[in-house]
Order: C-alpha cells, then sequence, then structure tokens
C-alpha cells in the first residue's frame, strides 16, 4: 500500500461513517486482491458510501511519484475514497492503471469523472504514459466547472501531457471561468509568447468591458512580455485592491533587468503603499 | 410548499422552466428515461441520453438548487425496436448502478406486444437484482386492460407492489391499483390524461395514501407547474397543508427511499454547484478582484 493511499484513507476516515470507512477498506482489498470486476461496481458507489462533502482538509497536500505536490483543499470525501480505489487496483495490476481509469471516466457520472482526474498523476506511469490524457481534453469541453477543476487545477497530469495548443487553452480557460492560474501546475514552466499575448488580450477585452481582470496573470504574461505591458502594470501599481497591486509588483520585478526605468515606479510605490503583502512583493521585485 | 417531481423529461425543457419550477416550490426532480419524440436507430444515443440524464441534467437542476434524480429504462414505445432493445438492456446494469439512481423506468406497456412484455418482465428482474423499485407507465389508448395486464405481470413475476408505482392513472385505474397494494401515479396535462380538479375529485374518493402526482413535462403540450397548481387546487379544495405536503413531498420521497440511495435529510441541504465553497477553502479564487 502507497503512503498517498494511506493517507487519502485517513483523511476519508475523518469525514465518513463508520460503515463507510469499513466499505472503503472490504472494496480496496477486494480490488488489489485481484477482483478484476469489483472496482466498476465499487466506484460509482463512493459517494452513496463515504459521503460527499469537502474533504475539509485545508492545507492538506498529497505528493505524487514524481515529486509533485497536490493541495486537497478542493477535493471531496468520494474524490479521496475513488483514488484510493484507483490506487488499489494499480497495485493489482501496474501496467494500463491509465487506460482503465481513462474507461472509468468515459464511463463515469460527473462525481466519478472527478475522480478519475484527480487520480491521474499519482497512477503507476503518469509521468510517461498520456494513455489518459483524453480524459483531461474531454473535460476541457464540459460546462461542469467542478469536472474541469479536477482536470486542469492542482492537476500535474495535464499540464505533463498536454500539448502545446491545447495546455494554453487550457490555462486561458482557467483563467477565463474564474478560477486561479495558480492553481494550474508547471505555469511557469509551460507558459509561452502566445499564451502571454492571449493573456493580456483577454485582459484588454475584460478592460474594455469594465469587467474584472484575473491578477494572477500578470506574473505569467511578465515572462513573455507583449509590447505595453510595463506600462500598463505601471498602471495597476495603483490599482484599490491590494491584489492587483501586489500581482503587478511581482509581474514588474520578472521585467526589471531588461527594463531598468521601472525602478522608479516600483520605489515610488513602496514609499507609500500601507499594505504589508504588497510592500513585500515590490520589495522582492526590487531585490531582483 | 415543498414539492418532489416525481415524473418530469426535463432533458426537453428550456432552462427557464427549471427556474419556474425552483419558483413554484419544486426541491427535487425525478427524471426517468423515456422515448425522445422520435425512435432512435443506436444503442449509443440512449447511452448519451442516459449520460445527459446523470450529468448534465443533474447540473442543470443544480444551479437553480434542485435536487436531480433519475430512472433508467428501455421504454415500452422502443422495446418494440429490435435495433437498440436488446442491447439498450445489456447495458442497463452499469447505469442502475450510477449515484442518483432511484428507480428502474419507465418500463410497462404502450402497444401491449409481446416485445414489450418480454422487456418490461427483463427490467422487473433487473430491478429486483439492483434492489431497486420500478416506475411503470401504463398505455394512453386501451388504458384499462393495460393497467389490468401490468399489474397481472408483477403479480405473475412476484414483483413486490409496494417497489412498484404504476403511472398515468385515470378515474377508470385507480381503484385497481389501490386494491392492488402498488404506489398510485398521475400525471396532470393541460388537456389530456388528467387534470387538477378531477384529481381533487379522486383525491376525496380515494384518500391520499401512495398517491403520487407528477407534470411529466415532456416533449407534447404539458406544463411543468402543473404540480402546483394541483396543490393549489387542493388547498382551495380544503386540505391542509400537512396533507398536501404528504401527496406532492413525503408521498414520492417515501417511494423512492425504498431505493436506499435517496435520504429524505439531504434534501434539506441544497445540492453542491461547483465554484461555492468547502468548509471555507476557496475552490475558485474566492476574492472579487
Amino acid at each position: 500500500m502507497t503512503d498517498v493511499e494511506n493517507q487519502l484513507v485517513t483523511l476519508v476516515g475523518a469525514r465518513a461513517r463508520t460503515e463507510g470507512i469499513a466499505w472503503l477498506d472490504a472494496e480496496r482489498a477486494r480490488i488489489a486482491g485481484g477482483d478484476a470486476a469489483a472496482l466498476a461496481l465499487a466506484f460509482p458507489a463512493a459517494g452513496r458510501q463515504v459521503g460527499r462533502g469537502g474533504l475539509d482538509a485545508p492545507g492538506a497536500t498529497i505528493t505524487t511519484p514524481g515529486g509533485e505536490v497536490i493541495p486537497l483543499a478542493a477535493w471531496r470525501v468520494d474524490d479521496a475514497a475513488r483514488v484510493v480505489l484507483l490506487l488499489a487496483d494499480a497495485r493489482r495490476a501496474p501496467a494500463g492503471a491509465l487506460a482503465r481509469a481513462f474507461t472509468l471516466y468515459q464511463q463515469g457520472d460527473a462525481r466519478e469523472r472527478c475522480g478519475v482526474l484527480r487520480a491521474l498523476s499519482l497512477l503507476p506511469g503518469a509521468d510517461a504514459d498520456d494513455a489518459a490524457i483524453g480524459a483531461v481534453l474531454d473535460a476541457m469541453r464540459t460546462s461542469q466547472g467542478e469536472v474541469l477543476e479536477a482536470a486542469l487545477c492542482d492537476n500535474p497530469y495535464a499540464s505533463r501531457h498536454l500539448p502545446p495548443l491545447e495546455w494554453r487553452m487550457a490555462a486561458l480557460k482557467v483563467v477565463f471561468v474564474g478560477m486561479s492560474l495558480d492553481r494550474v501546475a508547471r505555469v511557469a514552466e509551460r507558459a509561452d509568447a502566445e499564451l502571454a499575448q492571449s493573456l493580456v488580450d483577454l485582459a484588454n477585452e475584460r478592460e474594455a468591458a469594465t469587467r474584472a481582470v484575473p491578477p494572477e496573470m500578470w506574473p505569467v504574461a511578465a515572462r513573455f512580455p507583449p509590447p505595453g505591458l510595463a506600462a500598463k502594470l505601471v498602471g495597476y501599481l495603483e490599482h484599490p485592491a491590494v491584489a492587483h497591486r501586489a500581482a503587478a509588483a511581482t509581474a514588474l520585478g520578472l521585467l526589471l533587468p531588461s527594463t531598468p526605468a521601472l525602478r522608479a515606479f516600483l520605489t515610488d510605490r513602496l514609499a507609500r503603499e500601507p499594505d504589508a503583502a504588497v510592500q513585500d512583493a515590490l520589495r522582492r521585485a526590487l531585490a531582483a | 410548499m415543498r414539492i418532489f417531481e416525481p415524473h418530469a423529461h426535463m432533458y426537453s425543457r428550456i432552462t427557464d422552466d427549471y427556474e419556474r419550477m425552483a419558483l413554484s416550490g419544486v426541491e427535487a426532480i425525478l427524471e426517468p428515461a423515456f422515448w425522445l419524440g422520435q425512435p432512435r436507430t443506436h444503442v449509443g444515443t440512449f447511452l448519451d441520453y442516459f449520460d445527459a440524464l446523470l450529468g448534465w441534467e443533474r447540473y442543470r437542476a443544480a444551479q437553480h438548487g434542485i435536487h436531480h434524480f433519475c430512472a433508467i429504462a428501455l421504454n415500452p414505445k422502443e422495446a418494440n425496436d429490435d435495433r437498440v432493445n436488446a442491447g439498450v438492456v445489456e447495458a442497463m446494469p452499469r447505469y442502475l448502478a450510477k449515484d442518483g439512481v432511484l428507480a428502474v423506468g419507465e418500463i410497462g406497456f404502450d402497444d401491449m406486444t409481446p416485445r414489450e412484455e418480454k422487456f418490461f418482465a427483463a427490467q422487473l428482474e433487473l430491478a429486483r437484482t439492483t434492489d431497486l423499485p420500478a416506475l411503470i407507465h401504463t398505455p394512453h389508448r386501451d388504458k384499462k386492460r393495460g393497467v389490468e395486464r401490468t399489474l397481472d405481470l408483477l403479480r405473475d413475476v412476484g414483483f413486490p407492489m409496494e417497489r412498484a408505482l404504476v403511472d398515468h392513472n385515470n378515474e377508470e385505474t385507480v381503484g385497481m391499483c389501490t386494491d392492488a397494494g402498488c404506489w398510485i401515479g398521475f400525471s396532470i396535462y393541460p388537456d389530456t390524461k388528467m387534470d387538477e380538479g378531477r384529481m381533487v375529485a379522486i383525491l376525496q374518493r380515494w384518500g391520499t395514501d401512495r398517491m403520487i402526482l407528477n407534470s411529466a413535462c415532456d416533449w407534447g403540450k404539458s406544463d411543468p407547474l402543473k404540480v402546483a397548481k394541483t396543490a393549489d387546487r387542493m388547498r382551495r379544495g380544503g386540505y391542509s397543508p400537512d396533507e398536501i405536503e404528504k401527496v406532492v413531498w413525503r408521498n414520492p420521497i417515501a417511494f423512492f427511499a425504498q431505493s436506499g440511495r435517496l435520504v429524505a435529510e439531504d434534501l434539506d441541504r441544497r445540492p453542491v454547484v461547483d465554484g461555492e465553497l468547502w468548509q471555507g477553502n476557496s475552490i475558485l479564487r474566492g476574492q472579487g478582484a
């Protein structure tokens, strides 16, 4: 039994009824013990058995075999139970675990699909095997936010295996529907000039419509700055919302080495900035 | 007034209907699988439909604070179609295992053909093996004989009457069903089948035990507010709020709770729509930037 499986069983145990905990123990023993048909029957029943509420483990994380850290803040109890069932199935037969998970995704309802998507980066061969990327691509077409979130947020598998075009569209969609870009795995590593341009275009469209702009896009866009970005960010240094000032400061720090003139704006703002978090961001930017 | 709408084909309705139903007091809907207005020619189109009942309709309903459940079946009309009948029934067990599937249905007779009888019986057996109750359609033509044959088949295969909801009843069939001991469904329609005034007269004659009202709200001329309108007619007819709630809320819950998958207290909480907070853990950004 893997550490992650144990960790998740403990978290389910803190939230589920006694009968649900016993059910999960029995099912994963049956599945890992070689009953190939057990997984398909247990998978849809998980919500009825362990509950469907939030896992309620703020700050808890698990670590993939590849060393990537996954926060569990958005997980529900049945998500964790379904991941446990998939890990038990992978112990039974590591080869093909991702392909079997993909089949469960195709046959699953929204809750089951979330469970599959959250398990992908934890299954054997996840770093090399893209057999289940079809599940992520399918989820990108849904309008069910919960499924989209499970596919793209806190999910290293998506960022490992999505091709460049699809990965950029995934990152853009996360921002577009109001989820945080910070939750897309390896975003700094995979961002490119096209994504940066798309993000700034989205910001312009929102500003033209006097709609809110997601601030965490700025540090990502600043890695490949389109023309005019520095000036726009200097403006956001004066934004009334803390999140915008902090994100603009961080992004300007990335631009500072190539545009030393920005230092004056950062220094000026630091002298007047009342918020401690923004002050920190400004100091880090100036130290860059 | 809380309403559990126990038979609504929401697949055929626009999103505004969910809003109107929510405003009329509907807090839960059960959507049985049925015909789509024209025949399907592939098993796969049934499976996509079942997936929609389990997925998209549940999501649409949740956005209006409505719990959405469903029943899965090969309907009686298409039981006659050899392109799809056996393949659909073969695929059903995996769907009957799903969360939110509270019954096998709609099954039953339409033209009362041998094929309909064969797949009706086969699906009653599926209901028995999966421990689910059965929601049973009755023919609109030759209604009385259709209900007789339905009750006969239930007796012949030994299906427990208390786990059967025999639907689309009228003045001529209600007595047979009360005698048999099954649950008795009524589809309240604008013009046909049953209307509010006749329904209240039936309740006054036969009482409210095991009586279940629905709007069916399907592809034809129908009205998703018919349960609320009938409840209003009951109120004007002198029924107490408690008696009305028994018919439009507690009765359907009692029937479908026999699935073991419907916990009445769960209905006291709004269904979760994505983007909400889990115990203070922000799923979305959580700031009003």
